[in-house]
């Protein structure tokens, strides 16, 4: 970077280099080590700042012949230059389009990439001071866990004894309710946040107020705050809505301030927006060991990151003292809330970043080569003009000139694509991926799209300026009449195509790796039948639907009636829909295992599903038996959180016992060379709960990983609010979607239905990004294959065409045509091989850092990089074939006689 | 009015008006004493709470233009006389310069009077 400023230093007159150049490195290197202090995002300030201060004072020592004499210093005779520039893109309108096509493309889809790197990683999120706002997770470094949710009764602590805090506030992810009253029954996403929460993010709301802490206590809480939307969408954006109700779930809640547009925070881990928050309140203090809270903190002025993570630290370590067995290596984990956000997008946003690179690379060295080939065609003027005293700086800048000409119509064109495509990609790319709601084309996108021109019209307009200028004037003057073959070009030709295939050849194989790695996962067997079944997700309202036995006696008479319907051939509910985004895991003690060493506790996912459940999803069972209804207790549910909690009514009645079936994971992991059916476990605060039968694993929370022990309970033991209904279908699924609806509707008239969809788009949606991402990158390099051969079959032309009359003379001399055929081609196979090499050694060495994009492939899958190198020879040969044999077929008279 | 005396310190401090907002900030930084280049700008990053911070370019450019009006000068030119020296370079207010600062300030300090009266400052 130093070494970068000190040759920036050379744009200045050398009398005012000498004078203060050091003095200027020192003070360039002074402010360089203060922003990388800082971290990126300030190195990026500091060098948009250097470079604005550069090209401000550059520009003013030129002194009084400024600024027209900086243009001319860089561009030659300036507006005659570009007059002629002009001329020539009107002579040769096929070259130039092509030229302006090629740069509209690759800087539109780099600043397209930009756009979103710029909106997603560099831009800071919309809070005030937000580089002080973190999240702070549960770590457990034993089980290799870093962002756990943290406990409810480890956050009140975290929030009284830290001293690196100016406020703290927890989140609780409440789920779906219902909010009636206000026009149709709708399906609202809210999270519950400790009343501290608006003044952490430091954003408050245009309207009323945010919480109080009265409102936080427990029982309290019957408030809500609105977002801007739903209050524009269902209260008519009144302005006096504060002290309205508004009723959820069948209960109201007084509405006390609307947060202005664009405030949602927190999104969902699905990605859905936030409609409303309330407060808390309840004893979270109480609920020990259950994890469920999200924790945002701001940290005082001033106080590092460092310092912060040493405190919360010493926190969780008073914490385990005070609870040894609950609290046993627990850690807290201090992260920045923006790095925090965008963890998931940062590898995937370099990768395409890094694809999208190579394709503008290509693309411009194919520029290059034309401007060559094009300069060559000129060399006979420029010859007679260097004989009569034109100077070779004179016409090197004017050719600059030109190439920059070009290079800004297609920056317009690219620029305006650029526009075109922000606007497009939120609807395309899952909100959860991307973390913003819009892309902005800034003045950042805006600099880069500019820069990116600028540096591309010059690097690669300079190269064959220089070049074409460099001819012997007795080889113009001698060969008048023929196109002069000089050593230079081709060499430069040859190196630029070396480097298309290197660059091909990197993008191709990223490219196959990740269909490689999309089609074993959508060839992956879930474990059930997707195909034929119908999904509705289900949230009953809390006041008509409070107690277990109502939520119970719901989803059994709809499990009934969906199951009645024509044309359904098994009906079932279940709790979380597998591949549906979300999950449970619970602590499992097994009985009669000895008590487990620390951080070798076991824990398992579980699911409550209905008696029909395995059967609908078509999930063998392979032990035992599954649910029935006649398994149902009187006593539910079975699961206590915390030990205050009251034993359900009719506990102690005579009534069937607990019991679960478990997949062959948890089979194998907990009873290993034991038959499981009839050994007992115990969750949390429950009773004894047996196993009753094992089924067949499944694939519930993503096709890529591998299979975790996880249980089922049903829901006549543990009835749920939500749950999701899945329907066998024995002709298409969605045609039964009308009769589902009035199904449901035929219970429960109220009731919002949130989505109803097949099981095959729910699979679908989870390939959503991985497809998304290699879509994209297979785009980039099907263009760069096709720019890459383009660059072969013009270098192979070129020089054919060159060296036609050495041809013509050959072949009368009586030379095979087939060895004429074979030096041609040679001609472009040799920079192509190198290519090849430098492109496989350069891929062999990044795919290592990319290894996380390929969604479980081997990065060195034999068969991709077989295949990709053999497609690419196949391509380079049939770029070079074609001219080559053309220049063999050549009539040697007609050659010769046109000399 | 006293079209003889040209060369008096009052006619080129009133020559070297208006000062740019970057030359004044230069200037204030070395009233109270001599100073090198990075010292001005630290010392100008200070005083106005890290919201003016002056680059390379624009700093030596406008050192550059004040040493060539005479408002200030190399402070150890004198004391070394040896010009080819790397080590850094000190630079001192001139009574020039000195009364070119103050001629801006009062102005400036009327126009702030005025503003006070309006009441556009507090």
């Amino acid at each position: 970077m130093t070494r970068l400023y000190r040759a920036l230093l050379y744009l200045y007159p050398p009398q005012f280099r000498r004078r203060f150049g050091d003095e200027m490195m020192e003070l360039f290197h002074t402010r360089h080590a203060a922003a990388r202090a800082r971290g990126s995002l300030a190195r990026i300030v500091f060098w948009i700042g250097t470079v604005v201060d550069l090209l401000s004072s550059v520009w003013r020592e030129h002194g009084p012949w400024s600024p027209r004499a900086l243009f001319i210093s860089l561009f030659g005779g300036g507006g005659a230059n570009i007059r002629d520039g002009l001329r020539f893109v009107r002579r040769s309108p096929g070259v130039s389009a092509t030229i302006i096509l090629l740069m509209a493309l690759t800087i539109g889809a780099a600043s397209s990439v930009f756009s979103v790197v710029n909106a997603v990683l560099l831009k800071a999120p919309p809070y005030p001071d937000s580089d002080r706002l973190v999240l702070v997770w549960e770590g457990r470094p034993e089980r290799n866990i870093d962002r756990n949710v943290v406990a409810g009764h480890e956050f009140p602590v975290w929030n009284e004894s830290n001293r690196t805090f100016e406020r703290m506030a927890a989140i609780w992810f409440a789920g779906n309710v219902t909010l009636t009253g206000a026009g149709e029954p709708k399906s609202l996403t809210g999270v519950r946040v400790s009343s501290e929460f608006f003044n952490v993010m430091g954003v408050q709301p245009i309207l009323g107020r945010g919480f109080v802490p009265r409102e936080d206590a427990p029982g309290s809480g019957q408030v809500i705050v609105l977002t801007e939307r739903l209050w524009r969408e269902r209260f008519n954006a009144d302005p006096a809505v504060t002290g309205r109700k508004a009723i959820l779930d069948g209960r109201p809640y007084e509405v006390v301030g609307v947060m202005g547009e664009g405030f949602s925070f927190p999104m969902t881990s699905l990605g859905q927006h936030v409609d409303y928050w309330s407060p808390i309140a309840e004893p979270i203090r109480e609920y020990r060991g259950r994890h469920f809270l999200t924790v945002v903190g701001r940290l005082k002025p001033g106080v590092s990151l460092d310092e912060a993570r040493a405190d919360m630290t010493r926190v969780a370590r008073d914490l385990t003292t005070e609870f040894p067995q609950l609290n046993r290596a627990h850690e807290a984990r201090v992260m920045p809330l923006h790095g925090d956000l965008v963890r998931d997008s940062r590898a995937l946003l370099l990768l395409l970043m890094g694809a999208v690179s190579c394709l503008l690379l290509i693309g411009c060295s194919n520029v290059a080569g034309l401007l060559l080939a094009r300069g060559l065609s000129r060399q006979r003027e420029i010859g007679v003009r260097l004989a009569l005293g034109g100077s070779r700086l004179g016409i090197a800048r004017q050719l600059l000139a030109e190439s920059l000409l070009l290079a800004a119509c297609g920056a317009v064109l690219g620029v305006a694509t650029t526009f075109w495509i922000a606007q497009a990609i939120p609807s395309l790319v899952p909100r959860a991926v991307l973390a913003v709601d819009r892309i902005p084309v800034d003045v950042t996108v805006l600099a880069f799209a500019i820069g990116t021109s600028i540096a591309t019209g010059l690097l690669f307009g300079l190269a064959p300026a220089l070049q074409t200028t460099r001819v012997s004037l007795a080889d113009v003057l001698q060969q008048a009449g023929r196109t002069i073959s000089s050593a230079g070009h081709p060499r430069l030709r040859r190196l630029l195509v070396a480097g298309q295939v290197a660059l091909t050849l990197v993008l191709v194989l990223g490219a196959g790796l990740m269909t490689r790695g999309l089609l074993a996962l959508a060839t992956t067997d879930p474990g059930f039948t997707t195909h034929g079944l119908l999904t509705a997700n289900l949230a009953l309202p809390g006041a008509s639907y409070r107690s277990a036995v109502k939520q119970r006696r719901f989803y059994q008479d709809l499990v009934d009636r969906a199951g009645a319907l024509p044309g359904v051939i098994s009906a079932a509910a279940i709790n979380a829909i597998p591949l549906g985004g979300s999950y449970s895991g619970i602590g499992v003690d097994v009985e009669g295992a000895p008590p487990p060493a620390p951080g070798q506790e076991l824990s398992a996912r579980y699911r409550v599903v209905s008696s029909d459940y395995f059967r609908t999803m078509e999930i063998p069972v392979l032990d035992g038996r599954v649910f029935a209804p006649s398994d149902a207790r009187i006593a539910v549910p079975v699961i206590r959180w915390y030990p205050q909690q009251s034993v359900p009514e009719g506990y102690d009645a005579p009534q069937p016992p607990p019991m679960a079936v478990i997949n062959a994971t948890m089979a194998a992991q907990f009873w290993p060379n034991t038959n499981p059916i009839g050994r007992r476990f115990k969750v949390i605060f429950s009773p004894w709960i047996t196993v009753i039968g094992v089924v067949a694993d499944t694939r519930n929370e993503s096709l890529r990983d591998g299979f975790r022990p996880e249980f089922y309970m049903h829901d006549l033991q543990e009835p749920q609010a939500a749950m999701s209904l899945v329907v066998r279908t024995a002709g298409d699924p969605m045609a039964l979607s009308a009769s589902v609806r009035q199904a449901i509707w035929s219970i429960d008239r109220n009731l919002a239905i949130a989505k109803i969809t097949t099981m095959d788009d729910v699979v679908g949606s989870t390939f959503g990004l991985p497809r998304l991402t290699s879509s994209l990158v297979g785009t980039f390099a099907l263009l760069a294959l096709g720019l890459m051969a383009a660059g072969i079959y013009g270098l192979v032309a070129f020089t054919t065409t060159q060296r036609l009359p050495e041809l013509g003379v050959r072949i009368a001399l009586g030379a095979d045509r087939a060895s004429v055929l074979r030096m041609m081609v040679l001609q472009g196979l040799t920079p192509a091989a190198i290519g090849i090499a430098v492109g496989l050694a350069t891929a062999f060495g990044l795919v290592r850092v990319v290894e996380d994009g390929m969604f479980g492939v081997p990065p060195l899958d034999p068969a991709t990089w077989v295949t990709v190198t053999a497609l690419l020879v196949l391509a380079i040969v049939a770029a070079c074939w074609w001219p080559a044999y053309r220049a063999s077929r050549v009539d040697p008279v007609i050659v010769l006689r046109t000399q | 009015m006293q079209t003889g005396k040209s060369n008096t310190t009052e006619d080129r401090a009133r020559a070297a008006l208006p000062l740019t907002p970057i030359a004044m900030h230069i200037l204030l930084a070395l009233v109270d004493r001599a100073r090198h280049g990075l010292g001005i700008a630290q010392h100008v990053e200070e005083f106005t709470d890290g919201r003016v911070s002056l680059g390379p370019g624009n700093l030596y450019g406008t050192i550059k233009k004040l040493l060539e009006t005479g408002l200030i000068g190399d402070a150890d030119s004198s004391a070394d006389g040896d010009a080819a020296d790397p080590r850094r370079r000190y630079y001192a207010i001139s009574p020039v310069g000195r009364r070119a600062l103050e001629i801006e300030t009062r102005d400036l300090a009327n126009v702030l009077n005025v503003a006070r009266m309006k009441k556009v400052l507090r």
